[in-house]
């Protein structure tokens, strides 16, 4: 065989490999996701959604994290690969609510906080507002995911944005802001009533809040059957409390 | 004309006895002996490496037994590379494989905590538990990883974790089985999947206890 010929082959082979690998899913979604059960077809199309999400600039890891999530919840493939396409198809809208807000290529933790703040209620305007008040990547992402926590919690919709737009624009940071959805848990479990806390909230009041570690107010939780009882306090758990 | 048609003389002096000498008329006989006998024992007094080059010589003009393409292909063949081409290969193939075994930092590592992690106490009252486990976003919903063990209070699990800031969603894994959301997290929130699951988010100074 002539050197022409061989060289040709060699051509010919490694152009089917670098197309084959283009096709491929990323070998790191579909190994996980067959390492945890899903069945090869799944993984496959999991993979490949990923994938082009991974193209279009969305959080890849935030999709495959969603199909773990079913696999280990025994969802049928079907189920999973519905809430991943879903998922895809709500972080690509919260993409473009962030663009528009002037963000032109925003990391996917950005994406996804805003995603979940829409998906929890906040309308796109307010995620827009609340990202234009917001310096920072970091700062922008812990607000959207704050917000969209505090109305998961309740708090009507707009108030929730317009809390940390509000801690925000009074020279609190981020992690401060991080402690928005603890506080709100706090008062409720005073007694305060949802428009209570969105007053204060929105007063720029909640981070006077006095904290737990300083004076516990919880009650001891039931004892009933399977009844979770709380998350605990941390930094460091020996203080025996939780 | 085979040896013993010769005569006993001539028979001696191919048989290589010292003084004999072929009988005269069977000298062109002896000699034609001694010249197919020469042949023959030529054959074994070859060295080695010349009956070597005569085979690799001869194989190298036989075509493949599959011929064609295949037989080309699955054939034993001479190649020659340059030391820098293969050098340029392996240091290609050793990046590529150590891309692959990079393994991204987790968001939430197995036991120590480190600066700007939070240590975050799980509860679950489960008196009639045999098995509690936590599974969430923060060890990619794996059911088994994260154990919480019976505490000083009888039926109360619990476990401590090390979060980095930020929001987790999780779910407790009761008897490897049913999945029962945390009433005193932040949130419940619905799943994708038909089911709620619960929120907390990790400030500095941990969880709030509500």
């Amino acid at each position: 065989m002539s050197r022409g010929v061989a060289l040709l082959l060699t051509l010919v082979l490694a152009r089917a490999a670098v197309s084959a690998a283009q096709e491929a899913p990323p070998a790191d979604a579909r190994a996980e996701l067959l390492a945890r059960g899903a069945t090869p077809q799944l993984a496959d199309q999991v993979g490949r959604l990923v994938a082009d999400a991974g193209v279009e600039g969305l959080p890849a890891k935030t999709l495959t994290d969603k199909a773990l999530e079913g696999l280990a919840k025994n969802a049928p493939p079907e189920r999973v690969f519905a809430a991943v396409a879903g998922l895809r198809r709500t972080l690509a809208a919260a993409r473009g609510v962030v663009i528009e807000a002037g963000l032109t290529s925003p990391p996917g933790a950005v994406i996804a906080a805003a995603e979940q703040a829409l998906a929890r209620g906040v309308s796109p305007a307010s995620v827009r507002d609340l990202i234009r008040s917001a310096t920072g990547a970091e700062a922008v992402s812990t607000g959207l995911m704050v917000a969209g926590l505090l109305a998961a919690q309740g708090l009507e919709r707009s108030a929730a944005a317009q809390a940390v737009e509000r801690a925000y624009r009074d020279g609190r940071s981020a992690n401060e802001v991080l402690e928005l959805p603890s506080l709100a848990a706090l008062m409720i479990a005073r007694g305060m009533t949802i428009p209570e806390v969105t007053r204060r909230m929105l007063a720029g009041q909640p981070l006077a809040v006095e904290r737990p570690d300083v004076a516990p107010v919880a009650a001891p939780p039931s004892r009933g059957t399977d009844a979770a009882t709380t998350t605990g306090q941390g930094r460091p758990p020996t203080t025996g409390k939780p | 004309m085979t040896k013993h048609d010769l005569s006993s003389e001539t028979q001696r002096f191919l048989d290589g006895e010292p003084g004999a000498g072929p009988r005269s008329g069977e000298r062109d006989a002896a000699v034609r002996f001694l010249d197919a006998m020469d042949t023959y024992a030529r054959g074994f007094r070859e060295p080695r490496g010349g009956l070597d080059d005569r085979v690799m010589a001869r194989l190298r003009h036989m075509r493949p037994g599959r011929g064609g393409l295949w037989g080309w292909l699955v054939a034993p063949q001479a190649v020659r590379v340059r030391p820098i081409v293969l050098a340029l290969a392996a240091a290609a193939l050793v990046l590529v494989v150590s891309q692959r075994l990079t393994v991204p930092a987790p968001v939430v590592p197995g036991v120590a905590p480190t600066p700007g992690m939070v240590l975050v106490r799980f509860e679950l009252l489960a008196p009639e538990a045999r098995t509690v486990a936590l599974a969430g976003s923060f060890n990619s919903w794996s059911s088994e990883a994260i154990v919480l063990v019976p505490g000083s209070t009888p039926g109360l699990w619990t476990v401590t974790l090390p979060l980095a800031l930020g929001s987790y969603e999780y779910l407790f894994v009761v008897d490897g089985q049913r999945w029962i959301a945390d009433p005193g997290a932040h949130a419940q929130v619905e799943d994708g999947f038909g089911q709620m699951n619960s929120v907390i988010v990790v400030g500095p100074r941990g969880i709030v206890r509500s």
